[in-house]
């Protein structure tokens, strides 16, 4: 399981502009769809249930560093504000900075 | 008979000469202003004139295009003032026939520059080939304004970003958008400037088309400390 790589889940992790936040809404929408299932699949695999925002510079799909990007803090606003909308996140503390990552909505668990 | 040979030799001759000469010069400056004076007096009257017309006019509005406003627009142009806002509906014989003239000059330029080209490049253009009798800024645009509703094949178009520029009338939008998506799939990504060597029109015009290709879903960018860069659109 350790030998996944990032890519193998997502390929658009070595695509430069899925790392900035699409102006056109069509684009957004997909982008957004692909950032949600990376993070799911992901915390999936790995077996990441919490998120830390503090620490959100490490967690591994937000950066590339084969092409050289990242997501900044606004980025990663949007994906948690998208993911808390679809029922994948819920938030532990009030200044969310802490979340629990469902992989599976409550329903299925 | 001594005082006046006095005056003419020594220091103090050619300090008179001096004095004498100081006088003629500021004679005919002051000349000069009062007649600039009187002239400025005379468009004052002609302004003030011109504006109780124009409430006249306002009073009367819409009887588009009748001669009367038209001659009285031309008034106020030979006189450098411009009254848009009392007199939008008609516009001036003037910027009609000038925006004619330029796009028959421009139609050519135009098949050279990708079908393109901003209000300033123009500009430059058509007062260089002028030489002398060159037009205003002001005009310029005053005549682009009216080339569509003379179905000219030259037309003003503002582009998203405030920009103004000069298109053929029979560009195809979406074929050219197309065409600009399929060159960027080629080199995989292109920056502004790329495009502009490429295509060999200004910046400022290739970076318009990219957005304009990004806004129909074509492509997508990659905002990075590398710059400003286009993807084909693969989400």
């Amino acid at each position: 399981m350790a030998a996944t790589k990032i890519s193998d889940i997502s390929w658009h992790h070595d695509f430069p502009p899925f790392f900035t936040l699409q102006p056109n809404l069509d684009t957004r929408r997909k982008q957004l769809d692909a950032w949600c299932s990376l993070v799911l699949d992901y915390c999936r695999l790995k077996k990441v249930c919490t998120f830390d925002v503090n620490d959100a510079s490490k967690f591994p799909p937000f950066f590339n560093a084969k092409i050289n990007r990242q997501l900044d803090n606004n980025f990663i606003q949007v994906l948690l504000e998208e993911l808390r909308s679809r029922g994948n996140i819920e938030w532990e503390d009030k200044h969310k900075r802490r979340c629990l990552v469902l992989w599976k909505s409550p329903e299925e668990w | 008979t001594t005082n006046d040979q006095l005056q003419r030799t020594g220091i103090s001759g050619i300090e008179n000469h001096l004095a004498h000469q100081l006088n003629v010069q500021h004679q005919s400056i002051s000349g000069a202003f009062q007649d600039l004076n009187k002239l400025m007096q005379q468009a004052k009257e002609m302004v003030s004139i011109s504006k109780t017309i124009a409430n006249k006019i306002q009073e009367k509005r819409s009887d588009l295009t009748s001669d009367e406003t038209i001659r009285f627009r031309s008034y106020l142009l030979s006189l450098g003032i411009d009254n848009p806002v009392t007199k939008e509906s008609a516009g001036s014989q003037y910027h009609t026939s000038l925006a004619k003239e330029l796009a028959n000059l421009l139609e050519k330029a135009l098949k050279d520059t990708n079908g393109i080209m901003t209000l300033s490049d123009a500009f430059c253009r058509i007062n260089r080939a002028r030489g002398y009798e060159l037009i205003s800024p002001e005009d310029l645009l005053n005549a682009a304004v009216h080339m569509e509703e003379l179905g000219l094949p030259v037309r003003l178009r503002v582009l998203s970003s405030g920009i103004k520029s000069f298109e053929l009338t029979n560009r195809n939008e979406k074929k050219d958008l197309e065409e600009i998506a399929s060159l960027v799939k080629t080199v995989t990504s292109m920056s502004a400037d790329q495009l502009a060597n490429q295509l060999g029109i200004p910046v400022i015009v290739a970076r318009e088309r990219l957005i304009a290709a990004e806004t129909n879903s074509l492509l997508c960018r990659d905002d990075s400390i590398e710059g400003l860069r286009f993807y084909p659109n693969l989400f």
